[in-house]
């Protein structure tokens, strides 16, 4: 129940700050485009939306979430309260993924007859935004700012976003395995062509090991970082 | 010019302190590896086996890349006026002698020099494509003009951070106006002629070949970025506590 109200809460503060009109638009420009690419390119480009803007949609917004909230001092006043900090995190990734998700199923429908395996997809998808929120917040965490937390996700999202070379076909390597984002454009593609179960299923480990990791590491580094600071222990 | 100092050094404080200028720095310089580096071992490898001549396309790339640091550099800027409007250093800065339209022009200049000097060293140190050097100025100040108009569009109506960030996402939609110009053939393309970057698109293409063309484009852009401009900065101002 707490954990209800809290997702509620975030969903109406994400509502409020413009976030859905903002997705609306830009996911049916998006759609708009889609549709009007020739149909060899269509499917290329539409998992290549999913993968830079859907997936990186939590990584996007709660650093200035979390800042936001650092700054006007609503996380002292939030864990006086029973609420939990996992339950705090649970919400925040929750609710961005609702988003995402929701823009993810606009964004599929030029290619929805090409799509052979739509769980893939959805789980795939979903599994990623989890973990990039994640991945967010544990910047976020020991972030001064919003330019700071910038400098430090563009480093990062590089860095997570170079098994993109191998989904281009310009360089591959083994190593790309190890990044979650490789299980992710493996989902992606197993959506639109036949692939091998195996694949499918080392990408689901990989998403799952993550996204344990992460948060995991978001928990102790907001634990450390930003709640012994609030005086709310 | 020492109120001005006294600013830039307050500035240059803050950037050190944070990781401001390793985001402008590593950005651009991220860029240019694209351009110098990535996109070329691109093309060879597209032509080689897809058959596919990216040089067709080279400068719509360099056209799209030029308009990345002002936008990069506009969020930035947005980014730091939001900052400091929730420490009230503007209200502050509002009181001592460089008023308020001083410190607004001091924040806007130094991103715009920015971005006209990242454009420059892009287009001009790239093997892929260029327009005229002759023809350049307008669209470099075209593009410099982006930048102040992102980071008011953030600063202008963003209520904090987490709006400035919905802002920003929107002001992203300016990427596509190059390829709307580009790949749309019929004339309602000319609706995408609210975005400011279409015109620098329209430069960019025109420039060398269709003279008259070029001229229009330039015109017709300008007014479009100073009418833009204006308005934010209305907006801006008038807004402020």
């Amino acid at each position: 129940m707490r954990l209800l109200n809290a997702i509620h809460i975030d969903i109406t503060f994400q509502f409020r700050h413009g976030f859905y009109y903002v997705y609306l638009f830009i996911s049916v420009l998006y759609l708009l485009i889609l549709f009007n690419l020739q149909q060899g390119i269509r499917e290329t480009i539409t998992l290549l939306l999913l993968f830079i803007d859907t997936t990186m949609l939590g990584f996007f917004f709660i650093g200035a979430i979390v800042l936001l909230e650092k700054g006007q001092n609503i996380l002292q006043s939030l864990f006086v309260t029973p609420l939990r900090l996992s339950e705090y995190i649970i919400a925040k990734v929750i609710s961005l993924s609702i988003l995402a998700m929701a823009s993810a199923l606009i964004i599929v429908t030029p290619i929805h007859l090409s799509i052979i395996n739509f769980p893939v997809l959805l789980f795939g998808l979903w599994l990623s935004v989890i973990f990039f929120t994640l991945f967010g917040l544990i910047i976020a965490a020991r972030s001064q700012n919003v330019n700071d937390y910038f400098a430090k996700a563009l480093g990062l999202g590089l860095v997570a976003s170079l098994p993109l070379a191998q989904y281009l076909h310009i360089f591959s390597t083994p190593l790309f395995y190890v990044l979650p984002t490789r299980a992710t454009l493996i989902l992606l593609e197993a959506a639109v062509k036949p692939t091998g179960l195996l694949h499918i299923i080392y990408a689901f480990i990989c998403l799952l090991v993550w996204n344990s990791l992460a948060a995991f590491l978001a928990y102790r580094y907001f634990y450390r970082h930003v709640l012994v600071g609030t005086g709310a222990l | 010019m020492k109120k001005i100092m006294a600013l830039a050094l307050a500035d240059i404080k803050n950037i050190t302190r944070d990781s401001t200028l390793i985001l402008v720095l590593f950005g651009t310089v991220v860029l240019y590896i694209m351009v110098w580096f990535l996109i070329p071992l691109l093309s060879a490898l597209l032509l080689d086996k897809l058959v596919f001549n990216l040089a067709d396309y080279y400068l719509l790339i360099i056209c799209f890349f030029s308009l990345i640091p002002p936008l990069l550099f506009g969020m930035i800027t947005g980014f730091i006026i939001l900052e400091e409007r929730d420490e009230e250093i503007i209200t502050f800065i509002a009181v001592t002698p460089v008023r308020k339209t001083g410190y607004l022009a001091y924040k806007l200049s130094i991103s715009m020099a920015a971005a006209i000097t990242s454009f420059y060293v892009l287009a001009y140190t790239n093997s892929l494509a260029h327009i005229p050097l002759l023809y350049s100025f307008f669209p470099a100040i075209m593009i410099a003009m982006e930048t102040p108009i992102t980071a008011l569009l953030i600063a202008s109506f963003a209520e904090n951070k987490v709006e400035g960030m919905a802002f920003g996402k929107l002001a992203g939609i300016m990427f596509l106006a190059p390829f709307i110009y580009y790949f749309v053939p019929s004339h309602w393309k000319y609706l995408a002629g609210i975005l400011p970057p279409f015109w620098v698109t329209g430069t960019f293409f025109t420039a060398g070949s269709n003279i008259s063309l070029y001229w229009l484009y330039t015109v017709i852009g300008l007014l479009i970025h100073g009418l833009v401009l204006a308005v934010l900065l209305k907006i801006f101002i008038n807004s402020q506590r």
